[in-house]
């Protein structure tokens, strides 16, 4: 009796342990445990056809010969290419822009993207886009001017949209008006037949560079859609855009993959793309993906991931100079509970650059990957000459410190709140070097609201107390445009919480903003770029380049690189693989 | 006199064995003994008690073994290979790879240590209470316990992480809070099956309180799988914070442990180049996680070959 | 006995209340919200305090969390799961391509651990306190004595990259046809991940052996003068699996729970990955969801267990 009780719930305890795992893969077809797959073997032929989006498969024979792997492959939804516009590598190829910047990001004038022509007044308030006649989505519809218009106004409700698009749009005529909800409309966007007419109401010193990282979207599958939850919209699950290559199938989180669109005005590709999933632009299996050829084209800023790919057979990665500063912000407001921030004399502040070697760090932690940085404006064009450097001077540091009475005792927080590794070295770095003269730092990594621990401003950007608690926050400032980098420090910026109110900055910051002329922003920059040397409001670390990682599979294209995380008149559409 | 002074005398005595055997001294005496005896014999366990004493030995005397602190910055000495000043070369920014992997052994010992310890802790509190007791309570702690061991444990230790922050001393009450269901069971169900004997009733017929009952004379009976998990549950915390450091939710990545360690050192480079950053520590993870196994294993042999 | 198994399956529903209720007290309790993962902290501190508002609502992230509680659980036993705050897709859309894939790599290392492991402790059980038995026990502890991702990491440069035998990741790709070009990807992950489960299993395997060989009728078949192997094999292997086999089922839950490291090390797209994301993410429909089940299978294995050990020690007292 008992002994059967015992078999009994043996095979009980089997059968319910079975059907657990039965349960779970009932309710799909394709994916298989090995176990019963063997079983069925013939029927797993069709399982890489399931779930899938679009039904017809390229997946038939010549394909795989002529196919661009690819990183940053959607995991669960594809970003908008309102945010960063050109991030990721289907953002880049699924939309077409109005206008085409070059490898510089300078917008290229005569024959544009989607437009034809277009022509900027003088005074640079009125902006004319010709559009051209054969421009089509992916669904096949024609793209009208109207819709482009209404794209700006819907981009203008989201609340995740790039700042330099967002500063344009606000400063065309009727948008504050819309913004608040008394209009139905922006009275400074005009369509007009093919033509598209923004009037603006002030200056909008970025509005050409907007127009060429920003991407329209067929209106009728958003019209209907809330703003605020754009993101979240079914069109993102496998969007229709109007570039040169659309979406074919998707798997999140596994493959992606996009065909040639045949109706492109500028050619059709003669192969497929295929991506392979990753977030941001940290991609962790770069290395091993490349190394395994299934990576044609990446960037990264991991000097490790060049390390690793250093020398390996087919592969050449290649340096690119982008705007990307790391930075430490300096904390100038009283503290909340009305003591002086350790950090409002400039002297501490320049103590500090004199302290840390940035040279070793750039040569040592970053093998070279980084250049030691005097300002925030990267080295070139753009930036005035003779500017102090800081070099690493311990004793100097030391110097500037007794001039300003520095109390040994004092701790200084440093925040951060990159996860990696070598941000981790970075830190032990620079408390030691600090520790050598004097000053106590405490890194602390922040995790959570970080937009209220970061970057609360104060109630009285004039004289604080600081709303948040660090003393210095270690950042980084990726800019589209130079005004980007300096923006935020004008006195009651949104998202200033470091540096109270200073009239000669606000003075040459307004100065930069102006005017659309180039050589006048120019002028203002260098200005502002010798103050920022002298007081060191904020302090810049290094330059981070990004390195673009490609295989010798792309036989044609790709000669001349620009910024990897925007767009830029790249035509890869007429790449040619081998 | 004589027979009155030897009376007294053989009282005392008695006296005096009765307080041992309620304090439980003697047997265990008998029983170390015996099973000290057997588990020497098993080469395995031998093999790992050796291996295991001379890292921990290695860990705790840490400051005699090396100058360097482990979180001396050099950035003039980076990458170094092994050299005669330092052992096992440096890492990325200069620091003692050595000494890092030394003071790394501490957290991440005690860390395994001190979670296995405060599980096994509350289990045999609880355990051994609630499964004498019987009733309400054991059925209220044993609800208790079947919550926090079906909150998929990953849940538990990344929210927890992240409400409570992450530390040294975190991870440790999260691995408790997340853990000691288990040992709280095993405990329970060997002494359910124990409370059914006869001493233990004939113990109660004595009329002895239930605390007595409890600690005194079921427990060192029930005590022999709760050290074989202790072992066992250091082994598993130190290859958890491992993970944990992995997933980035460890231990803060400044302080040296050798989760930390081995997971700065995971990228293909570093595994192709700079064998010194990851092979060392990696051998001394798994060698010490293997040495607690086999030690853990071969108590378990003694005490009780046939225990599933 | 049945009715002891009915109470026992009964009860499993104030528990997964309970903890379902804790669970979403917890994300309830960490710092942050969900609209902070959706934007990057800069472009979150420029928005207004009505534009915040507005998210919060369009998410549905306001009101008491014990009346958000009650409003998830009715619309799941509506059979409504919701949708991902992060993606806005139907949280049953992605357990229905992810579950598969965690399953899969589960039940894949579960069989490779449960072969290996059964082998590695009869034979070493069989052959107790010789050298082979040793260096059989090593072996078998390998796996579990390297830390899992470093583990795979390793393997993945060995067996992918300098190799070129197996593919670095991934479950299929849009070339894969055949069953066993899937196969390939598969051998990897579930390898690492077996590797690690089985020392557990040889060590039940090992002492249930052990404890077989002992057995009366083990010994009155081999005074019968059956073969050394024949009895071996045939009576005591097949009698010590028994519960070995009904052991390894009731860790497919924690497995399942658990592959979050490999899922991450072998690029998977399974649960364990979309659950660490959504927890930091604090995507609470899709976090319920999952640990929902994880929460019963967990519940359902422990529950069996109970009734196993129940029936098996007949010391242990049905009725409580």
């Amino acid at each position: 009796m008992k002994k059967l009780r015992k078999g009994l719930l043996l095979v009980l305890a089997l059968v319910l342990a079975i059907g657990l795992v039965a349960c779970g893969s009932k309710d799909k077809d394709g994916d298989k445990t090995p176990a019963d797959a063997t079983t069925k073997g013939a029927e797993s032929q069709d399982s890489s056809k399931d779930e899938t989006k679009d039904t017809d498969t390229t997946s038939d024979e010549g394909a795989s010969d002529n196919v661009l792997y690819a990183n940053g492959g959607p995991e669960e939804f594809f970003e908008t290419p309102w945010l960063n516009p050109g991030s990721y590598m289907y953002n880049k190829v699924l939309y077409s822009r109005l206008i085409w910047a070059d490898e510089n990001l300078s917008p290229i004038s005569g024959e544009g993207d989607l437009a034809k022509s277009y022509e900027m007044s003088d005074d640079g308030k009125t902006l004319t886009f010709t559009l051209r006649d054969n421009i089509k989505w992916h669904d096949g519809e024609p793209i009208t001017a109207e819709e482009i218009g209404w794209n700006i106004e819907y981009a203008l409700q989201t609340t995740i949209l790039n700042s330099v698009f967002n500063e344009t749009f606000k400063a065309i005529e009727g948008a504050q008006v819309f913004i608040d909800g008394d209009a139905d409309s922006i009275s400074g966007i005009v369509a007009e037949g093919n033509t598209l007419t923004i009037t603006f109401e002030k200056v909008a010193p970025d509005a050409l560079l907007t127009f060429t990282q920003f991407a329209p979207l067929p209106k009728k599958y958003l019209e209907n859609t809330d703003p605020v939850k754009l993101q979240q919209s079914e069109f993102f699950q496998s969007p229709i855009g109007s570039g040169p290559f659309m979406v074919d199938e998707v798997k999140m989180n596994n493959y992606t993959t996009l065909k040639p669109f045949e109706d492109y005005y500028g050619g059709v590709a003669d192969f497929t793309i295929h991506l392979n999933p990753s977030a941001g632009d940290s991609d962790p299996n770069l290395v091993t993906n490349a190394k395994a050829g299934k990576l044609d084209y990446a960037y990264t800023k991991s000097i490790a991931d060049v390390k690793a790919l250093e020398g390996s057979d087919g592969i050449s990665v290649e340096k690119v100079d982008v705007r990307y500063t790391r930075l430490f912000y300096m904390n100038k407001f009283d503290k909340a509970d009305g003591t002086p921030s350790p950090l409002a004399d400039q002297r501490v502040r320049q103590a500090i650059a004199y302290a840390i070697n940035v040279d070793a760090i750039c040569s040592g932690l970053f093998q070279g990957a980084a250049t030691p940085a005097n300002s925030l404006t990267p080295d070139g064009p753009d930036k005035v000459d003779g500017l102090n450097d800081y070099e690493f001077n311990p004793e100097k540091a030391k110097e500037l410190l007794k001039e300003a009475n520095w109390d040994e005792n004092t701790e200084i927080k440093v925040f951060y709140y990159y996860t990696d590794q070598q941000t981790q070295d970075l830190m032990a770095v620079v408390q030691q070097y600090l520790a050598d003269v004097g000053i106590k730092i405490v890194p602390q990594l922040v995790e959570g609201d970080l937009a209220t621990i970061l970057w609360a401003a104060p109630e009285d950007p004039v004289n604080g107390p600081s709303a948040v608690e660090w003393d210095m926050c270690y950042a980084a400032n990726a800019a589209l445009s130079l005004h980007e980098y300096y923006d935020r420090y004008q006195t009651g910026y949104a998202i200033n919480s470091h540096t109270p109110s200073d009239s000669k900055l606000d003075e040459l910051i307004a100065a930069t903003n102006a005017s659309v002329d180039a050589q006048v922003q120019k002028e203002a920059f260098f200005e502002l770029q010798k103050y920022e040397n002298e007081t060191l409001f904020t302090l810049p670390l290094y330059y981070q380049p990004i390195f673009v990682v490609k295989s010798d599979k792309i036989a044609k294209g790709l000669e001349t690189l620009g910024n990897p995380q925007f767009n830029y008149k790249w035509d890869i559409q007429n790449w040619g693989l081998k | 006199m004589a027979t009155k002074a030897s009376i007294r005398r053989m009282n005392n005595k008695f006296d005096k064995i009765r307080q041992q055997e309620e304090a439980g001294l003697l047997k265990n005496k008998k029983q170390g003994n015996r099973t000290l005896r057997k588990l020497l014999k098993n080469q395995l366990a031998v093999t790992g008690a050796i291996i295991f004493l001379i890292i921990l030995l290695a860990c705790i005397f840490a400051p005699i073994l090396t100058p360097y602190s482990p979180k001396a910055v050099d950035m003039g000495n980076i990458l170094s290979g092994p050299t005669k000043e330092h052992w096992l070369g440096t890492d990325k920014i200069g620091r003692d790879v050595f000494s890092r992997i030394l003071y790394g052994g501490r957290m991440s010992i005690a860390i395994g240590f001190g979670s296995a310890l405060g599980c096994a802790l509350i289990g045999i509190i609880l355990g051994c209470y609630a499964g004498y007791k019987g009733g309400i309570i054991d059925s209220i702690f044993v609800r208790i316990s079947e919550v926090f061991m079906s909150i998929p444990r990953l849940i538990l230790v990344m929210m927890l992480a992240a409400i409570m922050g992450q530390s040294a001393g975190n991870i440790v009450l999260i691995f408790v809070l997340s853990g000691w269901g288990s040992s709280f069971r095993m405990v329970r169900s060997k002494v359910l099956s124990i409370r059914e004997e006869e001493y233990v009733q004939s113990l109660e017929v004595f009329g002895l309180s239930t605390p007595i009952i409890c600690y005194k004379h079921i427990l060192p009976n029930a005590l022999s799988p709760t050290i074989v998990n202790v072992t066992l549950s250091t082994a598993m915390f130190i290859l958890d914070e491992a993970a944990l450091s992995f997933l980035g939710l460890g231990v803060p990545l400044e302080v040296p442990t050798w989760g930390n360690i081995l997971n700065a050192a995971q990228d293909l480079f570093t595994l192709q180049n700079n064998w010194w950053l990851w092979l060392p520590t990696g051998i001394v993870v798994s060698l010490f996680v293997m040495s607690i196994n086999f030690i853990g294993d071969g108590i378990r042999d003694t005490a009780d070959p046939t225990q599933i | 006995m049945l009715k002891y198994t009915i109470k026992k399956i009964l009860s499993m529903i104030p528990m997964i209340l309970i903890i379902t209720f804790i669970i979403y007290g917890l994300l309830e309790l960490t710092p942050g919200d969900p609209i902070s993962y959706l934007m990057d902290p800069e472009s979150l501190a420029r928005l207004s305090d009505a534009q915040i508002e507005e998210m919060r609502e369009a998410y549905g992230l306001n009101g008491p969390f014990v009346v958000r509680y009650f409003n998830w659980l009715f619309r799941l036993l509506q059979g409504d799961f919701g949708y991902s705050i992060s993606s806005g897709v139907p949280v049953i859309d992605i357990i229905k391509t992810g579950l598969p894939a965690t399953l899969e790599l589960a039940v894949a290392s579960l069989i490779i651990s449960t072969i290996l492991g059964s082998i590695l402790g009869v034979v070493s059980a069989i052959y107790k306190g010789t050298i082979g038995d040793n260096v059989l026990t090593v072996f078998g502890m390998i796996g579990v004595s390297i830390p899992q991702f470093f583990f795979g990491i390793v393997a993945i440069l060995v067996f992918a990259l300098n190799l070129e035998w197996l593919p670095v990741g991934g479950r299929t790709d849009p070339s894969v046809t055949g069953f066993f070009d899937r196969l390939e990807y598969i051998v990897l992950p579930s390898l690492v991940m077996g590797l690690s489960m089985t020392a557990g299993v040889m060590r039940y395997a090992r002492s249930s052996m052990l404890d077989t060989m002992n057995k009366e009728y083990i010994k009155t078949a081999r005074s019968k003068g059956l073969a050394e192997w024949r009895v071996n094999l045939l009576h005591g292997f097949r009698v010590s699996l028994t519960p070995v086999v009904v052991l390894i089922g009731f860790r497919l839950p924690t497995l399942v729970a658990g592959s979050v490291v490999i899922e991450t090390v072998f690029q998977w797209p399974g649960i364990g990955n979309a659950f660490s994301t959504a927890v930091r993410a604090q995507n609470y429909n899709l976090v319920m969801m999952l640990a929902l089940i994880f929460v019963v299978m967990t519940l359902f294995a422990s529950t069996l267990v109970d009734i196993v050990t129940a029936a098996i020690d007949p010391r242990v007292k049905l009725e409580n």
